[in-house]
C-alpha cells in the first residue's frame, strides 16, 4: 500500500515540476521579451500616439505589430500610462484610436477571463482609458465581487466614463473608502476629470464625500475650509472624521483653540493624542498652543516633543 | 519508516507550493499598489514611517533610505560617537546637523543618549542622528523609536537597503484597512523586515521586550515580497553547475523510477519541486531584481 | 541649438517628456540616473535639466552643484513629480530647483514653460 502511494505521490509530484519548469521557462522568456521588442515597441507606440495627439486630426494611425501577442496589451497600457501621468489632454484622439483597435473591448474580455487582483489591475487600466457608458455598463457587472480591490477599480472605470456622475456614484458606494481609494479618487481629480467643489462635498451627510472632501482641502490647501472642519471638529461625527478634519487643520496650520477642538481632544484616546502631540510639534506648532490644548499631565511630553525641534544653546 | 518518509516528502512539497502560490498573489498585489500610485503623491490618512537605524554608518545605505519619495517619512540613525568618531563627523558634516535639544518624553526606557541632531537644511530634515553609547541594537532601537516622529517604525540593520517602491508597498497596505487597525507588517523574504506600531511598541516596553509577541493576529499581516535585500551578498552558482546539478538530479529520478526504488524516486522529485518553486517565487517576487536577492535567502527562514 | 537633459529612472515619462518637446529645435538627451547624468553634464553644458521625481535631491547629493559649473546659474533645474506636500516642494526649491510641477502634468503647460524659459535665454 505504502509502495503504491509513493508511486502515486512520485508521479504527481514529477507533473508539478513539469508545470513548474514550463511555467518558469515561459516566465524568462516573457521577461526577455519584455526588456527587448515591448521596450521598443512600446517606445514606438508612444511616438505615434503623441504625433498624433499633436497634429489632432486625421485618421487613426497604424500601429506596428499590432496584431502580435501582447501587442494590442502594450497599446492600451501606453495609452493609460499617456493619460494617467497627463493633464489636460484631448482626448478624442485617444478615444479613436481606443475605438479602432477595440482596446475597450479586448479589456474586458481579458478582465473576464481573470479574477482578483489580477482582475483589479485590467480595471484599472480601463479605467484610465477614454471610455464610454456602455464599457462602464459592462464593467457594473464586476460590482458585486467578493474582491474588495474589483468592486473599487469599478468604480473608478463608471467615474473617469460619466465624471458628471461622481457624487452620485461615490454617495452610493457601499463600502467606506479607504485612505488609498481617496488617493486614487485625489489622482483622478487632479488630471481635471472631477469637479474641485470642496464644499458639497465637505457638508455631505455621507461619510466617503465628506473623507473626499477633507482630503480635497488637505491637498490643496484650502484654507477657507477652516470653518467648516471646525464644524466637524466640534461636531458629533463619527470619530475618525472628527480626526481627519484636526489633521486637516493642523495640516494647514490654522490657529486651534481648546473651544473648538476642546471636546475632540476629548473624544480621543491617549495613543491618538501623544500623535497628534508629535504631529502637531513637527508642523511646528508653539509650546504655548500645545499647552494650551492639553491637560497638565500631558504637557511633559508635549514640551520636550517641542525642545527636540529647538537648538541646543549648551 | 517509508510512510514517515512519503509524509515528510508530500509536506515539503506542499509547503513549497503554498509558499509559491502567496508569493503569487503577492505580486500581483504590488503591481495594483504600483500601478494605482495612491502613496506617491500624498501621505494617505497622514501615514508616516519612521526607519529606525542601528549601526548604519555607510553612506551609500544612508542614501538608499533617505531616497524614499514618500513625504511622511523620516529616518533617525543612532551611532556611537566615540565608537565610531570619523563615520560620526563625516555624517554630521554631511547633512549638516545641527545639535538640538533631547529631552526623554518618558514613552520608553532610554538611557546613554548624549546629543540629538537634525538637519539644518529643510530636505534633509528628514534625517535625525542620536549620538548614544552603544550597549546592544535594542537599546539603539528604543533611543531611535524615542525620537521618532511617525506611527510606524521600521527597524533597520547595517547592510539592509530598501527596495524600490518598498516604503509605498507599507503605505498601501497600511491605507487599505481603516486607520489604526494593524500593528505589524512583516515580510519574511529577501531580508526580514518588520514594520511595528508605535503603540504597540510602547504598550511592550521597547524592542528588548520582545514587541511582536503581543500583538493579536487580526492585527498583524504578512507580506509575501521582499522589502528589504543586502545587496551583493548572495554567492552566484555558475550555470554550468545548475545544469549539471539539474542533470544529476533527472538522471537519480530516472534510474531510482526505473529500478522501482520509489523512495529514492520521491526524494528526488521532490528535491526538484522545491528547487524548481524556488527559482519560481525568486523570479515572481523580485521581479526584475532577482540577481538583487539571493536565491537561498527566499527559503531561508521556514 | 538648445540643449535639455532629462533625468528619470522610468523610461516611460522620460519618453513622454522627450516627445512634448519635440518640435522645440532643441538636443534633448535622457539620462536613467545620477551617474548617467554626471557623465553627460560633465561632458557637454545643458540650458535645461528636467529631473522626474525627487528621490535624487533627499539622498543627500547636491544635484543642482553637480550639474552647474561654478558662478554659473545654468542649467535651470526642472523637477516633476508626484509629490503635493508643501515641505516637499520647498526642501526642492532650497535645493536650488527653478520650477517644479506635480504628476499628473499637463504636457501643454511644461512646453510653454520650457519654451519661455529657453527664449528668455537667448
Amino acid at each position: 500500500m505504502t509502495e503504491r502511494l509513493l508511486i502515486v505521490y512520485t508521479a504527481l509530484a514529477a507533473l508539478a515540476t513539469a508545470v513548474l519548469f514550463a511555467a518558469l521557462c515561459v516566465a524568462k522568456l516573457r521577461a526577455r521579451r519584455r526588456s527587448g521588442r515591448d521596450a521598443v515597441l512600446r517606445s514606438k507606440y508612444l511616438r505615434i500616439l503623441m504625433l498624433y495627439l499633436l497634429s489632432g486630426e486625421g485618421p487613426v494611425p497604424r500601429f506596428p505589430l499590432i496584431r502580435r501577442a501582447g501587442a494590442r496589451r502594450l497599446l492600451a497600457e501606453t495609452v493609460a500610462g499617456l493619460t494617467g501621468v497627463t493633464c489636460g489632454l484631448d482626448v478624442a484622439p485617444l478615444r479613436r484610436v481606443v475605438a479602432e483597435y477595440g482596446l475597450d473591448r479586448w479589456l474586458l474580455g481579458c478582465i473576464r477571463r481573470t479574477s482578483g487582483c489580477r482582475r483589479a489591475r485590467g480595471l484599472m487600466l480601463l479605467a484610465r482609458l477614454p471610455l464610454d457608458g456602455a464599457v462602464a455598463a459592462r464593467a457594473a457587472r464586476y460590482a458585486r465581487s467578493r474582491n474588495r480591490r474589483v468592486r473599487f477599480q469599478v468604480l473608478m472605470v463608471q467615474l473617469s466614463a460619466d465624471p458628471s456622475m461622481a457624487l452620485r456614484l461615490m454617495a452610493e458606494y457601499p463600502a467606506p473608502f479607504s485612505a488609498c481609494e481617496v488617493g486614487e479618487i485625489l489622482i483622478l481629480l487632479r488630471r481635471g476629470m472631477l469637479p474641485i467643489a470642496y464644499g458639497p462635498l465637505v457638508e455631505s451627510p455621507c461619510r466617503n464625500l465628506r473623507v473626499v472632501g477633507l482630503s480635497i482641502v488637505r491637498q490643496f490647501g484650502i484654507e477657507e475650509a477652516e470653518r467648516h472642519l471646525l464644524r466637524i471638529v466640534d461636531g458629533d461625527e463619527a470619530p475618525e472624521l472628527g480626526r481627519e478634519a484636526l489633521y486637516t487643520l493642523c495640516a494647514l496650520r490654522r490657529p486651534l483653540t481648546r473651544r473648538h477642538v476642546g471636546r475632540r481632544l476629548t473624544a480621543m484616546s491617549p495613543a491618538e493624542r501623544k500623535a497628534l502631540m508629535r504631529y502637531m510639534a513637527a508642523e511646528g506648532y508653539s509650546p504655548g498652543l500645545l499647552r494650551r490644548l492639553f491637560d497638565a499631565r500631558e504637557r511633559t511630553y508635549c514640551e520636550s516633543l517641542v525642545q527636540s525641534y529647538k537648538r541646543s544653546l549648551a | 519508516m517509508k510512510l514517515v518518509l512519503l509524509l515528510f516528502f508530500a509536506a515539503a512539497a506542499v509547503y513549497a507550493c503554498t509558499l509559491l502560490l502567496l508569493v503569487l498573489r503577492a505580486r500581483e498585489r504590488r503591481l495594483l499598489a504600483a500601478a494605482a500610485r495612491a502613496a506617491y503623491s500624498d501621505a494617505p490618512d497622514g501615514i508616516g514611517i519612521s526607519v529606525l537605524c542601528s549601526g548604519v554608518t555607510s553612506p551609500a545605505q544612508l542614501e538608499n533610505l533617505l531616497s524614499s519619495e514618500y513625504s511622511r517619512y523620516e529616518v533617525v540613525a543612532v551611532l556611537d560617537s566615540r565608537r565610531q568618531v570619523a563615520e560620526f563627523g563625516a555624517l554630521a558634516a554631511r547633512y549638516r546637523m545641527i545639535r538640538v535639544e533631547w529631552v526623554s518624553t518618558g514613552e520608553l526606557e532610554v538611557t546613554g543618549v548624549r546629543a540629538l541632531g537634525r538637519s539644518r537644511k529643510r530636505c534633509f530634515r528628514r534625517l535625525v542622528l542620536v549620538d548614544r553609547v552603544f550597549d546592544g541594537a535594542a537599546g539603539d532601537l528604543d533611543a531611535a523609536a524615542a525620537v521618532a516622529t511617525y506611527d510606524y517604525l521600521l527597524p533597520v540593520g547595517a547592510g539592509q537597503y530598501l527596495l524600490p517602491g518598498a516604503v509605498e508597498r507599507l503605505v498601501a497596505e497600511l491605507g487599505s484597512e481603516p486607520p489604526g487597525t494593524l500593528d505589524l507588517v512583516r515580510s519574511h523574504l529577501g531580508e526580514p523586515a518588520v514594520l511595528l506600531s508605535r503603540e504597540a511598541l510602547v504598550a511592550a516596553g521597547g524592542f528588548g521586550m520582545r514587541p511582536l509577541r503581543g500583538i493579536p493576529r487580526s492585527r498583524r499581516r504578512i507580506l509575501w515580497e521582499p522589502l528589504l535585500a543586502r545587496p551583493g551578498s548572495g554567492w552566484r552558482v555558475p550555470r554550468r553547475w545548475l545544469l549539471l546539478l539539474a542533470a544529476l538530479l533527472a538522471a537519480a529520478f530516472g534510474l531510482s523510477a526505473a529500478a522501482g526504488w520509489w523512495t529514492a524516486a520521491a526524494a528526488s522529485v521532490t528535491a526538484a519541486l522545491v528547487w524548481t518553486a524556488a527559482a519560481c517565487a525568486s523570479q515572481a517576487g523580485s521581479g526584475r531584481l532577482r540577481h538583487f536577492i539571493p536565491l537561498r535567502r527566499i527559503f531561508r527562514y521556514y | 541649438m538648445h540643449r535639455i537633459l532629462i533625468v528619470s529612472e522610468e523610461e516611460f515619462l522620460c519618453d513622454v517628456i522627450r516627445l512634448s518637446l519635440a518640435d522645440m529645435r532643441a538636443d534633448v538627451r535622457c539620462a536613467s540616473g545620477l551617474a548617467a547624468m554626471e557623465r553627460l553634464s560633465r561632458r557637454m553644458l545643458f540650458d535645461l535639466v528636467i529631473v522626474v521625481g525627487t528621490s535624487l535631491f533627499f539622498s543627500g547629493r547636491d544635484v543642482v552643484r553637480m550639474l552647474r559649473p561654478p558662478g554659473l546659474r545654468r542649467p535651470l533645474v526642472y523637477v516633476v513629480a508626484w509629490q503635493q506636500a508643501e515641505q516637499s516642494v520647498l526642501s526642492l526649491l532650497e535645493c536650488g530647483v527653478d520650477q517644479y510641477l506635480t504628476f499628473p502634468v499637463s504636457l501643454q503647460r511644461l512646453r510653454a514653460k520650457v519654451a519661455n524659459e529657453l527664449s528668455r535665454q537667448l
